[in-house]
């Protein structure tokens, strides 16, 4: 049972990668490449190691899992921020075909 | 929160993690992570946190799980388009002022942000507490936008209710009323 229930939530979650991967590769600009980067691959993760840790017998490797899902929540969605951030400045993010642009109208972003 | 005392609570916090990475509790890792965690707090410095949070632990937990709620549908939106076929995306950024907040609250926000449904921090301004977010889809015309902003700050609505710190709380300005950089909606 648990081993049924630990393949379930690790298959989707590595469906939930691939599906990030393929983002990646298929979104038209920097911005939505991260949206796929971001979300799809956190929850990926945060399956995956909650499948791992329901085979697991210890609960200490469990907290350790447990704390693998807080830092990719904490880190996945900073990363994505600066790349953005980046593009942006940069101009590589593609800003001409945004629809609106409030960023636009403040010149110079204080770093 | 004074300084002093900030520092010993991130030096326990530190020390937890390296005991929680090793997995079990023995007087080596103790004392392993307790070193580790005096000398990064010695070398990085970390600067103070600020005004210190006003944790509701309802609201916090209703925050939580709508967020959970929130990265599936999130997941679910971006694996449709990633497999499915080209859809033409009319995407925006649009920003979002949140009156009053902390770093850390804004932190917290732009997080959430993130992992949510079809929108992405891209840029923030501390001074002025503004939060750029870039959404996969605004929509149709300023209506999409103003909708788009209306549940960014029901948002940060929700995040300062979890966690504001006082000012937030008690903030003049209710969430961007003023302030908010204008051309709603032109293209």
């Amino acid at each position: 049972m648990r081993d049924v229930l630990s393949a379930v939530l690790m298959l989707t979650g590595v469906a939930l990668a691939l599906v990030a991967a393929l983002g990646l590769v298929r979104f038209p600009d920097v911005f939505s490449r991260m949206h796929a980067a971001t979300k799809p691959s956190t929850l990926g993760l945060l399956l995956i190691t909650v499948g791992a840790a329901v085979r697991m017998r210890e609960g200490g490797d469990a907290v350790a899992l447990l704390l693998v899902a807080a830092f990719q929540f904490v880190t996945g969605p900073v990363a994505a921020h600066m790349i953005g951030r980046a593009a942006y400045r940069s101009g590589a993010g593609a800003q001409a075909g945004l629809v609106v642009d409030e960023l636009a109208d403040v010149s110079a972003p204080p770093a | 929160m004074t300084r002093r005392s900030g520092t010993a609570v991130l030096v326990a916090w530190l020390t937890l993690v390296w005991v929680g990475l090793w997995g079990s509790v023995t007087a080596a890792n103790v004392l392993g992570g307790l070193a580790v965690a005096l000398v990064l707090v010695r070398v990085l410095r970390p600067s103070p946190a600020g005004a210190p949070a006003v944790v509701s632990p309802p609201a916090l937990l209703r925050f939580v799980l709508r967020f959970l709620v929130d990265l599936v549908v999130s997941s679910l939106q971006v694996a449709r388009l990633a497999v499915g076929r080209r859809v033409e995306l009319r995407s925006g950024i649009v920003s979002v002022q949140v009156p009053g907040a902390s770093d850390t609250l804004l932190t917290v926000l732009a997080d959430a942000i993130t992992l949510t449904p079809g929108t992405l921090t891209v840029e923030v301004d501390a001074s002025t507490a503004t939060l750029y977010v870039h959404a996969l889809d605004v929509g149709e015309g300023p209506e999409g936008v103003q909708r788009l902003r209306a549940s960014l700050r029901e948002q940060a609505r929700a995040v300062v209710r979890a966690m504001g710190t006082a000012e937030a709380r008690s903030h003049p300005t209710p969430l961007g009323r003023t302030g908010d950089r204008r051309r709603e909606g032109q293209p």
